[in-house]
This record gives C-alpha cells, sequence and structure tokens, in this order.
C-alpha cells in the first residue's frame, strides 16, 4: 500500500483522553447492570491504546463513551486537541455501517457533505482517502459488491475524512479472516503513523493488541475494571515478523495467562 | 433444438393464452350463451377498437385518469408526511394511534356516498376518494420503513454531529425510500379503484360512469372494451410506479429481484 502520496500536507496532532473514574451502568433498580467501574486512564496525544479484554467485560461500552455515543453514570470524559487539530473524535464500527445507497467515494465523504463541505473537496478528499486506504478504482463502487476488508478500509477512511484528532475503532477487523487481518493491521498501522492521530482500538485478539499498541490496557470481566497495563516499546513501523519474537511472545503469554485467570 | 428451448418460455403462455380465447369462443358458440350476458372475445375486440375511435371516450379517459393521479399525489403527500412524523415523534405516535387504526378498520368504500354529499358530483369527490383509498398503505410502508432504520446507521449519524435535516435527507429518506414505493405500489392501485366507484355513484363522466351507462344500455361489448381500457391504464400506471423504484433506489434489492 502507498501511502506517502495520500499523506495530507498539515497533519492533524492527536487529542489527549482522559477519563476521571469512570463508571456506567445500564438499568435501573434490581435490574441494573454495573458494566464499567471505576476506571481511569489518560491517554497522551498520537498514542496508540488497545483496550483488551474477554467479552462482555465492558470494553466497547469504554470505547463508546469517549466516542459520545454514551453517556457516563459517574466520572468524567474528557477529550481535548491542539489548537489547529481537525475534527475531534471518528468512530468506526464493528461493522463497517457503510450507507448502501451511497457509493465508496460518497460514503467516505459524508461527514464532510454533514460539516456543508463543497461538492469538490469531498470528492478530492474521497480519492485521497481512497489512495491512503487501498481503495482507489472503487470510489463509484456500491458498498454491497466490495469484500469484507474492503467495507471496513471504507469504513475507516470515512472516520478519517475529518481529520479526526482522536480515531476509535471498535473492533473493525473482528469479522476478517486471519490474513486479512494481518495486512490489515500493517495499513492501520501505517495510516496512525502518517496521520498523527491518537487511536483507541477495541479488540480481543491478543496477538493485534501486542502488534499494534503502544499499550495495552487489560480490563476484567464485569463490571470492567483495569486489571492491568502493558506498555509494548517495539520500534516502529512494526513489521509482520516482529511476532515471532521472544519478547513478543513473552508478552502475549502474559496476557494470555491473565485472561485464563478470569476464566477460573 | 437450442433455439426451441429458449422459445418455450415465450410460446407457453402464448399457447395457453390462445387457448383460453378459443376456449372461450367455443363456450358461448356451443352453450348458446346471449350477446347481452357474455360476447365473443372477437366481438369484444372489434367493440374495444371502436370504442377508441369514439371521440369523447379520451375525454372520459382523460377524468379518470386525472382524478387518479390527483388523489394518489395528495395521498403520497399526507402519508410521506405523516408516517415520517409519527415514525420519528413517539407522543405523535401514541396519541394519533386512534384515528389510524379507525381509518384502517372502517371499510372506506362505505364512505364514498358521504364524499359525493360533501364534495359534489365533479371531480373532486372522487380526487378525495382516491387519496382516502391509497393514503393508508403509503402511510402505514413510511412508517415501517422510518422505524425499521438501523440503529448503527443513526449512530453514524450522531459521531458525525448530523443536524435533524441531514439525518433526515442523507439517512432516514434513502433508507425509507424503498418502503415508500412498496406502499405506492399498492396505493395507485387503490387510487385508481377509488376514482372508478367514486364515478359508479355520482357525476357524468370518466370511464367508471362510463362503464356504468354502457351497462344500463346493456351494451354488453363496449362494456368489456371500457373494462380493457380501465386495465391498460391501470397496467400502465402500475409500471410507472415500478419503474420508479428501479430509478430512485437501484442499490436496494428490491430493484434488482424485479426481472421485468
Amino acid at each position: 500500500m502507498v501511502v506517502a502520496a495520500a499523506e495530507s500536507g498539515d497533519t492533524p496532532s492527536g487529542g489527549r483522553v482522559s477519563l476521571v473514574s469512570v463508571g456506567k451502568t445500564f438499568g435501573h433498580g434490581d435490574d441494573s447492570v454495573l458494566a464499567v467501574d471505576d476506571v481511569s486512564l489518560n491517554i497522551n496525544p498520537g498514542e496508540f491504546v488497545v483496550l483488551l479484554g474477554p467479552s462482555g467485560c465492558g470494553k466497547t461500552t469504554l470505547l463508546r463513551m469517549i466516542g459520545g455515543l454514551e453517556q457516563a453514570t459517574v466520572g468524567s470524559v474528557s477529550i481535548s486537541a491542539a489548537a489547529g487539530a481537525g475534527g475531534g473524535v471518528a468512530t468506526a464500527f464493528q461493522d463497517p455501517r457503510l450507507f448502501p445507497w451511497l457509493n465508496v467515494a460518497e460514503n467516505i465523504a459524508l461527514p464532510l457533505k454533514l460539516r456543508g463541505r463543497p461538492a469538490s473537496e469531498r470528492r478530492a478528499r474521497a480519492s485521497q482517502l481512497c489512495a491512503l486506504v487501498g481503495l482507489t478504482g472503487f470510489e463509484t463502487v456500491r458498498p454491497t459488491t466490495l469484500s469484507g476488508g474492503m467495507k471496513q478500509r471504507a469504513a475507516i477512511a470515512r472516520a478519517l475524512s475529518v481529520e479526526p484528532s482522536t480515531l476509535l475503532l471498535d473492533e473493525p477487523f473482528g469479522a476478517l479472516d486471519a490474513m486479512t487481518r494481518d495486512q490489515m493491521n500493517l495499513e492501520l498501522q501505517q495510516i496512525w503513523m502518517s496521520t498523527g492521530a491518537t487511536v483507541v482500538l477495541v479488540t480481543h485478539s491478543i496477538t493485534e493488541a501486542v502488534f499494534l499498541a503502544d499499550r495495552i490496557v487489560l480490563l476484567s470481566p464485569r463490571p470492567g475494571r483495569i486489571h492491568k497495563t502493558y506498555d509494548v516499546e517495539f520500534d516502529r513501523p512494526r513489521d509482520i515478523d516482529v511476532q515471532t519474537g521472544a519478547r513478543f511472545q513473552e508478552i502475549v503469554r502474559d496476557i494470555r495467562h491473565e485472561l485464563n485467570g478470569f476464566s477460573s | 433444438m437450442n433455439i426451441f428451448r429458449k422459445l418455450v418460455p415465450y410460446l407457453l403462455p402464448a399457447f395457453a393464452v390462445v387457448t383460453f380465447f378459443v376456449g372461450w369462443t367455443a363456450y358461448v358458440r356451443i352453450a348458446g350463451i346471449s350477446e347481452f350476458i357474455l360476447p365473443e372475445p372477437l366481438v369484444i375486440f372489434r367493440a374495444f377498437i371502436e370504442l377508441l375511435g369514439e371521440p369523447d371516450i379520451w375525454g372520459h379517459a382523460w377524468v379518470t385518469v386525472y382524478e387518479t393521479l390527483s388523489g394518489f399525489g395528495i395521498a403520497i403527500v399526507v402519508g410521506v408526511s405523516l408516517g415520517v412524523v409519527m415514525g420519528k415523534v413517539r407522543a405523535i405516535e401514541i396519541a394519533l394511534k386512534p384515528f389510524v387504526i379507525a381509518t384502517q378498520v372502517v371499510p372506506k368504500i362505505a364512505l364514498v356516498p358521504l364524499f359525493i354529499v360533501w364534495f359534489g358530483f365533479g371531480p373532486e369527490s372522487k380526487i378525495v376518494i382516491s387519496a382516502v383509498l391509497s393514503f393508508f398503505p403509503i402511510f402505514s410502508n413510511t412508517l415501517l420503513g422510518i422505524k425499521s432504520i438501523d440503529r448503527g446507521y443513526h449512530e453514524v449519524m450522531t459521531t458525525f454531529d448530523a443536524g435533524r435535516y441531514h439525518r433526515f435527507t442523507m439517512l432516514e429518506l434513502p433508507s425509507a425510500l424503498p418502503n415508500i414505493l412498496t406502499g405506492m405500489e399498492i396505493g395507485i392501485v387503490l387510487a385508481i379503484i377509488g376514482a372508478i366507484v367514486g364515478e359508479f355513484i355520482g357525476g357524468n363522466k370518466g370511464l367508471g360512469y362510463l362503464s356504468v351507462a354502457t351497462m344500463q344500455e346493456l351494451q354488453v361489448d363496449t362494456l368489456f372494451g371500457v373494462i380493457m381500457l380501465l386495465a391498460m391504464i391501470g397496467l400502465a400506471m402500475y409500471f410507472a410506479v415500478m419503474m420508479l423504484r428501479r430509478l430512485l433506489v437501484p442499490w436496494h434489492e428490491s430493484a434488482s429481484s424485479w426481472n421485468g
């Protein structure tokens, strides 16, 4: 994938995300479920943070609170971006959620249309982003004809269209096969490095987490609390071979051990 | 052999149609059915051609088409608007529910004499009847379309700070359009029925009036001719709405599954 050609001149800097004693309860009274409990986390500008945990641990809920799709029951969530930084927070979901009545370029540029940007700018930005995510030549295609991986690329490109200072990714590659997933992880790393945005990724794949993250936040099962954090300090850009290294395996083994501890 | 196999899908229905008309003719002749009850197909065809040659037939046809399309147009505007509003505002949906159920269960044809009393013998009463009949399917399908929009799509609009206007034009309307078109397909047929039934009861114009008049003059062959003309108008209108689906929602499965 060619990244350099698609880079925009004004690279936005990343947003700073801070969570202070955040908790989330669903429902009321006896039926209420505590999904997230007392999570405090500071994410630095430009950092790549992965939220990892067993299913149902509230990691998606946590991400949705950062993205403003859920309100925290207690605590505070704040995101600040440096002056001149782009369009705040953007989210790409587990399912691509592309609008079937729009073609790929129109889907990617939808957020710009919502902000009233002129058609010429939207077209230019869409083809730029298509190049960035490897969808050049598919601009006028309807999303229903794309493969799963290509749909996710388009969804990520849509999120990037607003030049977000913070990019939230909710298991975007969860439905993809292993080979496509490796490829997408490499491309995501490239995109992140070229945009300088802060990325928060939710996943339940340990290797994906270790491969991509600057920092892994391991959450315990319901209610979700921060169980342990890992700093992952491999050089960037990482290639797929880093996964076979001893240190990589060591971190994976340790996380797996912690996760097994939850279920026993 | 190969060519014959390709022609089978066309030959078979053609054969069935020819057999039907031959059987009809044979039945009328052998059983000695009166021409005032059931004329032979060829007699009807001749009457139909004669009917098309008459100068005032096109005036009658135009009146029926005008009433149907006006009523249908009103039904689209009111049905879609009300469907959208009720689909979006829960309080209005709950408040108006009794009225919706009432309009659904009352046999609307029974209201026809009332509309004639209110709106007179002119085209206005027929337009109202057309609109009332075709309103419900358009309204209910619009409501269904608006309410069944994927929650995930709404979240996409939320994350990108879409305003109410954009949420409507960029998500709700296009997403509900396949349902609205389904309502329109049912509605156009009911709109024609509304206009014809209205003409049965009052007035002296339109193909509905003409069919009652020919019946009273025992011109059964001409009556069949009027019915054929009505069928053709109905077919053309239904076909037009179907084409609208291909034009407006080419992305939807319903547009491709129809191989016409």
